[in-house]
């Protein structure tokens, strides 16, 4: 209807490149506002929030004041008590000497290439708004999710695959698919999950084994099938839409093809596969640089099902075993990227959807084990980082306070965050919008600002 | 009251100030009273005060306006500016007496300290109890509200006359377009089309071979007028129009996300889906189908309860995690956009940016639906009957409930005895906790130790209340070793005496290790049991209490039954139907602005009302219960210059693929005049004078030479109106996911049109051969195939479908199980004794309802020919030429 495919049409200069971007196709490459240094987008999403003062934030003061009060305890989901300081070693790395935790050393490797954002902040401590908030600017109303916006901008470089694609082992996320949703913009650009820990290609994209015929067989049927089309367009001019789906035949075909071979780590050298290590996450991160690498706009790997980093208990045990997971792979997928020219273009962005306390977590019934040895989240303070994309390698932005509370020095709102990964991707946050219910919608909605030092 | 930042901001932007808060006189002052005002005191106020807190003067000094009754009695930043009847409590005497240096007022440097005769009028206008007439109204500025009154949509629908005579009165006005633009409309489509299109339009399927053969073979001149009017008589007309609504109803199956493993599927969501469905059948007056949808609770209703469940258009959104306030904005927002297209929405944080609809409109409406609630029990929609299903049902639920305190009954158990093991260790922690470091909180000790908090809290209290308790003897003698006491339980003074413990935790275990056994061997072999179990003792405090500490825990062992009871609402055929519906709280009351949005930030309370832009100045606050039938009234009214509009616009759109009125849920300011705003008038005024009848304005528009003109695409027209606003030919459509879906169904003669019931999962295989209406939907993860075909966004009342073409529709076309499923059926349906001529004959009349010609019978011939079947074939090479047929554009394209 008129408001679909006005909206649609309307945004931007729409530059269809390549083969079978039919007027039709919301998924044909599209040209930003400007020239962004960044061509797609992935996400390494730590859910449940890490602790910022564990891993990418080193506070000194907390092993000084460990297990007295201090200053500073500002409100969070729970109780917390005394400090707690981090039972992980910090060191510096690399030429810009930025201090990140033993949890993350591999990665660390890369820290000239990290833009870490020390002043974070978000609007509640509770999962389910922040996660919301996190990934579609806004904590409770539907809105559609970043990539959702992303891939609406600048369509997808592969029409074989989708334009984006969220991952997780194991199950989903608390919120589930609301946080790859695209809300009022077309079903097309939800992102398609897969759960990584089964990696079936029919899962990711519907019906894309043919079970019933043979190649053979469904290309004489294709041609068969175009035969007839070819027929019925005759009598009825050039319509764009049978034209359309003339062609989305031929792309479905393909995408058979060319779509499970994405899929399939069997296909890299050994060295590779001992890069990335073994186990769930070292292959959904190889997975998605080969997807990456086809052209995928927007990824998000999810560390697994529910709020795996959530550790209000025993956070030693937890924050290790989670991080032993993930740094590996990390630490390969820049190395990767950076060997293959990616890192360039590509923006990797790491963090959660808070914080945790520099504070202890007091027992409460039902809501924690009572170990007194994890830590709340905290949404008033928290690291993120970027790399690759045009950001600023090796710098540290921002700080929080003394103990790691909340973020002091030059924050940095989610809200900024978004309008900051959207300038690195060509978009001036304010104009990409999407008319809907009487309003322009953007991702930011009325907030938002670029933070021009994490650009390089 | 309106803060002095916010009217500072609406001054700025030049965005309407309109403030209304009628709120109810406690008392009623008399006549020598508001004399007194008048003659006294609004002079006063106006002369000296005004300046600097009138919002007229848009300046609230101090937060405080004076010019309304309220203004003072509610105050500024310092409180209060006066409390009626008491002077002395009143800062605006003290200010205006300079009783102090910090407050005096009016300020000394701007006109100074007041007579002393007017001081004395103040205080005895104080005194009196503050008489004051005034109202909080401010009104508008007046040109904003004639700017906002010039807009098209919001005139009345008034009924133009037909342009032209001889012509049915739709062509009348599109022709006359067209001739301005020197364009003419289309020839008819011929038969064929015609037909494949009116059944696509009003029931969503195909004609079959055998209705159309009889269609073309009928050349009576009212040919076409009879099939329109089966087609409206068919049941399946509501299914195809009733989707159309559920559209706007942003109709869904579930609530969205929920915590703690709750039940996210509506037990009656089917109820409303039926509801709708049969509306459209019954060709229900549009006008009555609004009302039942907002307050069909006010209806008296017969024994037919069946129009209840059209509340489901309320109840059915997301619960945003039972948010109340979210909840109750999906709510304006479906019933403003849904029936108006008003956004009033927009209105939420800040007044409109740019219809005349301020924040307090729309909370005047937040309180209409503040003050209505789902009653505990939802309301039958049919009379129970005592059969032996609905009893099955109903000892299946008590068994869940059973269950259910069961559960909770094991967990206190669990709690009680696991402490009661432990009474050592609360000795012990307790006795501790006597020297606690004060920066130790008693919560962070009892982590520590081990012990419930609570546990300890009561063990600390008891020990000091009862320190000489016969229980604690034996403890006594190795905490208090001089000051031990005599008689105490002997079975702890003879295990004290054999292993005479030394140490406080030696002495707490030998407390725990004989509370194991009690627990073990019951009273008569520990007299300690009888401790245990006494109401004395802090380890037994009260079970509903200890209910209420393992609430959370309770709560998550019993989800998967409280879940199961409501999955009996459609899983088991014994449960009564019942309709989701919301009724009037005992106490309705007004809301109060939240201001920015902000619920913590409270503004003033407005009265529960119809928005100003389409009420008038004049407007009365709702009167009756929550509001919600005079809200119904107000939408479902030949004055409301929208609802109608807005209803005959959609019904357009989804007649011909693009509607008079793009933007169809938003007539504000900013959607320009249509270029057939004459036709839509036309059409809203008739639709009225016909008594809202639906199926009357689908006659108005299917019998019409614009409807029945033929999609072909002339130079000249392309030319001068490329995007066909002046039709001047009909547009080619793609069928939705509905259709589609039927289509396949109904094609391969396995659709089952039966009406109504339990939603179905489309996503399995196989799926109930049922039509797509009636397919489950999870608005939290809504399946990838519903996302594919362009179905909408359920969290949200749907302007209109979107119309994409992508690679994974073609994959579902080809390799989906349901499409082979289809093609299977069609070629089984193909006999042995046929030749293939016959049999390709046979494929084409089953799915494009006519023959094939001669060049289509040899590409199809050729198809069949290729009998040598590849690795991985598991068709039959007629399958996969039925299932060619299934994806062709001729199938999937309507002209």
């Amino acid at each position: 209807m008129g408001v679909g495919t006005l909206g649609l049409k309307s945004l931007l200069s729409d530059e269809a490149r390549a083969e079978g971007a039919a007027l039709d196709n919301p998924l044909a490459p599209k040209s930003p506002h400007f020239h962004g240094s960044a061509k797609r987008v992935i996400h390494i999403f730590c859910n449940g929030g890490p602790s910022h003062v564990d891993t990418f934030d080193p506070k000194p003061s907390l092993a000084k004041y460990h297990g007295k009060s201090i200053p500073v305890n500002l409100r969070t989901e729970r109780k917390t008590g005394a400090a707690f300081a981090s039972p992980f070693r910090f060191q510096k790395y690399g030429q810009s000497g930025l201090e990140v935790s033993e949890l993350f050393a591999k990665t660390a490797q890369h820290m000239d290439d990290i833009c870490v954002i020390r002043s974070m902040k978000a609007d509640v401590p509770n999962h389910e708004p922040s996660l919301l908030l996190m990934n579609c600017g806004e904590a409770r109303v539907p809105r559609p999710s970043m990539g959702s916006w992303v891939t609406y901008g600048l369509g997808s470089e592969n029409q074989n695959l989708p334009g984006f694609i969220a991952m997780c082992p194991g199950g989903l996320p608390i919120q589930e698919t609301q946080n790859w949703q695209s809300a009022f913009l077309p079903g097309i650009f939800q992102g398609s999950y897969i759960n990584t820990k089964h990696a079936e290609i029919n899962k990711l994209i519907e019906n894309v084994r043919n079970e019933h015929s043979s190649l053979a067989t469904q290309r004489r049927q294709l041609n068969l099938l175009q035969q007839l089309n070819a027929r019925h367009a005759a009598s009825r001019q050039d319509d764009p839409r049978l034209e359309a789906r003339i062609q989305s035949f031929e792309l479905a075909y393909r995408m058979q093809m060319d779509a499970s071979d994405a899929f399939d780590t069997t296909r890299e050298p050994q060295y590779v596969l001992d890069s990335y290590g073994d186990g769930v996450h070292g292959r959904q991160t190889l997975i998605a640089r080969r997807l990456l690498e086809r052209g995928v706009r927007y990824i998000q790997l999810w560390h697994g099902g529910g709020q795996p980093w959530d550790n209000h208990d025993d956070i030693e045990k937890n924050h290790r075993r989670l991080a032993k997971q993930i740094d590996q792979p990390i630490a390969a997928l820049l190395a990767d990227l950076k060997q293959r020219g990616m890192l360039d273009d590509t923006l990797v962005m790491w963090g959660g959807e808070f914080g945790r306390t520099p504070t202890v977590e007091l027992p409460q019934a039902g809501a924690n084990q009572g170990r007194v040895n994890g830590r709340d989240h905290n949404h008033h303070g928290f690291s993120m980082w970027l790399a690759g994309g045009g950001v600023r390698g090796g710098y540290a932005h921002g700080a929080t306070d003394e103990f790691g509370f909340a973020a002091v020095d030059k924050p940095v709102h989610v809200h900024d965050l978004h309008a900051t990964i959207l300038r690195l991707l060509g978009f001036d946050h304010e104009r990409l919008t999407f008319r809907y219910a009487g309003r322009d919608f953007r991702l930011t909605d009325v907030h938002g600002n670029v933070v021009e030092e994490l650009i390089a | 009251m309106i803060g002095v930042r916010d009217i500072a901001s609406m001054v700025l932007s030049g965005s309407l100030v309109m403030q209304s808060a009628m709120i109810a006189m406690a008392e009623d002052p008399t006549r020598e009273q508001l004399d007194f005002f008048e003659a006294k005191i609004r002079p006063v106020l106006v002369e000296h005060c005004y300046a600097c807190h009138s919002q007229a003067a848009g300046s609230a000094e101090g937060d405080l306006l004076l010019d309304s009754r309220d203004g003072p009695r509610t105050g500024g930043g310092s409180g209060p500016a006066i409390v009626p009847g008491e002077p002395n409590q009143s800062l605006l005497l003290k200010a205006v007496r300079y009783d102090d240096e910090t407050l005096q007022m009016p300020p000394p440097d701007e006109g100074g300290k007041l007579p002393e005769e007017v001081i004395a009028d103040l205080v005895t206008w104080v005194r009196l109890g503050a008489p004051d007439p005034r109202s909080t109204v401010t009104v508008a500025p007046a040109k904003d509200w004639d700017a906002a009154s010039q807009h098209w949509a919001f005139q009345p629908v008034s009924k133009p006359n037909v342009p032209r005579e001889g012509e049915l009165p739709v062509d009348a006005f599109v022709k006359e377009k067209l001739e301005l633009k020197g364009l003419a409309l289309n020839p008819p489509a011929d038969k064929r089309t015609l037909l494949r299109r009116v059944y696509y339009d009003l029931t969503g399927l195909p004609p079959s071979y055998t209705a159309m053969q009889a269609f073309l073979a009928d050349k009576a001149p009212d040919a076409y007028t009879r099939a329109v009017e089966r087609l409206l008589d068919s049941p399946t007309y509501g299914q195809r129009w009733g989707r159309h609504w559920l559209d706007v109803a942003r109709y869904a199956d579930t609530r969205g996300y929920r915590t703690g493993g709750k039940q996210e599927r509506y037990s009656f969501s089917h109820a409303y889906r039926d509801y709708v469905i049969q509306a459209f059948n019954d060709d229900k007056p549009f006008k009555q189908f609004v009302v039942e949808q907002i307050a069909a609770d006010y209806l008296e209703l017969g024994t037919d309860k069946s129009a209840l469940a059209a509340m489901g258009f309320l109840t059915l959104g997301r619960r945003f995690i039972d948010n109340a306030n979210l909840i109750i904005d999906d709510r304006i927002d479906v019933v403003t956009r849904g029936f108006m297209g008003l956004t009033v929405s927009c209105a939420r944080c800040h007044d409109h940016k740019f219809d005349p609809i301020p924040t307090a409109d729309y909370y005047s409406l937040h309180g209409v639906f503040a003050s209505s609630e789902e009653p505990a029990e939802l309301p039958l929609l049919r009379e129970l009957d005592d059969s032996p299903a609905y009893r099955s049902y109903l000892s299946a639920k008590q068994k869940l409930e059973d269950d259910i305190e069961r559960i909770k009954n094991e967990k206190v158990d669990a709690f009680l005895s696991k402490h009661r093991a432990k009474t050592g260790d609360y000795l012990l922690a307790a006795h501790d906790a006597e020297s606690l470091d004060p920066k130790v909180t008693l919560e962070e000790f009892a982590g520590k130790r081990d012990v419930d908090v609570r546990l300890l809290r009561r063990w600390v209290d008891w020990l000091r209340k009862n320190p000489s308790h016969p229980v604690l003897a034996s403890w006594r003698r190795v905490a208090h070793p001089k000051d031990a006491l005599d008689d105490g339980d002997p079975s702890l003074a003879a295990e004290f005496d054999e292993r005479n413990p030394t140490s406080l935790e030696a002495a707490a275990e030998i407390y725990n290790e004989l509370c194991r056994l009690a627990a073990k061997q019951g009273t008569e072999h520990v007299p300690l049991h009888g401790f245990l179990h006494g109401d004395d003792c802090p380890s037994n405090p009260r079970r509903d209490e200890v209910a209420g500490w393992l609430r959370r825990l309770i709560s998550t062992a019993t989800a998967g039954q409280k879940r199961d009871i409501e999955a009996l609402n459609w899983s088991h055929d014994g449960a009564p139907p019942r309709a989701p519906i919301l009724v009037d709280r005992d106490r309705p009351r007004n809301s109060r602005i939240f201001k920015r949005g902000d619920a913590r930030n409270l503004g003033d309370e407005v009265p529960r009302q119809f928005p100003r832009v389409l009420a008038g100045a004049d407007r009365k606050p709702f009167e009756r219960g929550s509001g919600r039938w005079e809200l119904a009234q107000a939408i479902a009214n030949e004055r409301n210059p929208l609802t109608a509009r807005v209803f005959v616009n959609r019904v357009w759109g989804w007649h011909f693929g693009e509607p008079l009125v793009d933007t169809t849920s938003d007539f504000g300011i900013r959607t320009p005049k249509p270029i057939h705003a004459e036709l839509l008038d036309w059409l809203a005024a008739t639709f009225m004078e016909n008594h809202w009848s639906v199926k009357e304005l689908h006659r108005q528009i299917v019998h019409s030479e614009t409807y029945r003109q033929s999609s072909h695409v002339r130079a000249k027209g392309f030319a001068v109106d490329p995007e066909n606003r002046l039709l001047h030919h009909a547009n080619r459509r793609r069928l939705d996911f509905e259709s589609m879906r039927d289509t396949l169904l109904a094609v391969s003669g396995t659709l089952d049109p039966k009406l109504g019931g339990i939603s179905i999962d489309v996503t399995k295989h196989p799926a109930p051969p049922r039509r797509t209406v009636y397919a489950f939907v999870d608005r939290q993860n809504l399946p990838g195939l519903l996302r594919t075909f362009d179905y909408p966004n359920p969290d949200a009342t749907s302007p209109g479908r979107f119309s994409t073409t992508v690679p994974q529709q073609a994959l579902f076309m080809l390799n989906g199980p349901f499409v082979i499923d289809q093609a299977r059926t069609l070629a089984s349906s193909l006999s042995e004794t046929m030749t293939d001529s016959q049999r390709v004959r046979q494929l084409y009349r089953s799915v494009l309802a006519r023959d094939p010609d001669e060049a289509e019978l040899g590409l199809a011939r050729d198809f069949v020919s290729r009998k040598d079947s590849e690795q991985g074939d598991e068709l039959s090479v007629w399958e996969v030429l039925a299932q060619t047929l299934l994806l062709s554009n001729e199938l999937m394209f309507v002209d």
